[in-house]
């Protein structure tokens, strides 16, 4: 009887099967690591921006504007595209500003950032 | 006789399915090569600007009234400054020198005020304008 050599349809499938488990594994850590960097990448700009908008808030208020009276449109003027969403909170306490911060690319790895500044 | 090793047709096979399968994948493996330098370069921003944020305010606390800022820094009533080097490819915060390196930018420093200025800041696709504020109330 001749002895059969090479792989059998069983050995094929299963190496077949293993290098698409590894390629999708590989595939799914680079998406991984893609919006690991996106994310610190937003959370640098967060930073700033935050800063910057305290700052606008604490300006604002030296030179005679209300707290009630500030408005989300100069603190979305200091982020030059539109991928920032900026909102002011309604004041729940006297002389407490909330500011919020989002960023509207962030998918499902969106983050809401959020601040108090007081102003007394 | 038994012959051993690869026919002439199996190798023509083999190398036929490589070129097939690197046809494919070498513009995949470009785009992967091209996303990992833009990678590298996210982190390099993100750190370059992590310590440089930490060293603004903790400078600016100590800092007074801002008596002029351009181009080359800022300028502070207590003799304190941040300069610009290297053409804005460095800037000095106190004693310490930070190196703008990738895509990270700083530039465009304008008085708002007398505790107050303004920079232009890059981070990847955003440009940001922060408002800097001197004094103690850094919370």
């Amino acid at each position: 009887m001749k002895t059969r050599t090479g792989m059998t349809l069983m050995e094929m499938s299963l190496t077949i099967m293993l290098a698409s488990i590894v390629l999708s594994a590989l595939f799914n850590l680079s998406d991984i690591q893609r919006n690991v960097i996106r994310r610190l990448q937003h959370n640098t700009s967060a930073i700033y921006l935050l800063e910057s908008c305290k700052n606008q808030i604490k300006y604002e208020i030296d030179h005679g504007t209300a707290p009630a009276d500030l408005s989300a449109e100069s603190l979305a003027a200091l982020v030059e595209n539109q991928d920032w969403k900026i909102e002011l909170l309604p004041q729940t306490e006297p002389g407490k500003v909330v500011v919020t911060l989002q960023n509207l690319k962030g998918g499902r790895f969106g983050v809401i950032y959020q601040m108090e500044v007081k102003t007394q | 006789m038994k012959s051993s090793g690869f026919t002439l047709i199996e190798l023509m096979i083999v190398i036929a399915l490589l070129s097939i399968t690197m046809t494919y994948l070498y513009p995949a493996m470009q785009s992967v090569v091209q996303q990992d330098r833009h990678q590298q370069f996210a982190l390099k921003d993100a750190a370059t600007l992590s310590n440089f944020y930490g060293l603004m305010t903790r400078e600016l606390r100590l800092c007074q009234n801002v008596v002029s800022a351009d181009e080359k820094g800022v300028r502070f009533s207590d003799d304190r400054a941040i300069k610009v080097l290297d053409g804005g490819k460095s800037i000095a915060i106190g004693t310490r020198v930070i190196r703008l390196e990738s895509g990270a930018r700083v530039w465009g420093f304008e008085k708002v005020d007398d505790r107050t200025f303004s920079t232009q800041i890059r981070n990847g696709s955003d440009k940001i304008r922060v408002l800097w504020r001197t004094g103690a109330d850094h919370e």
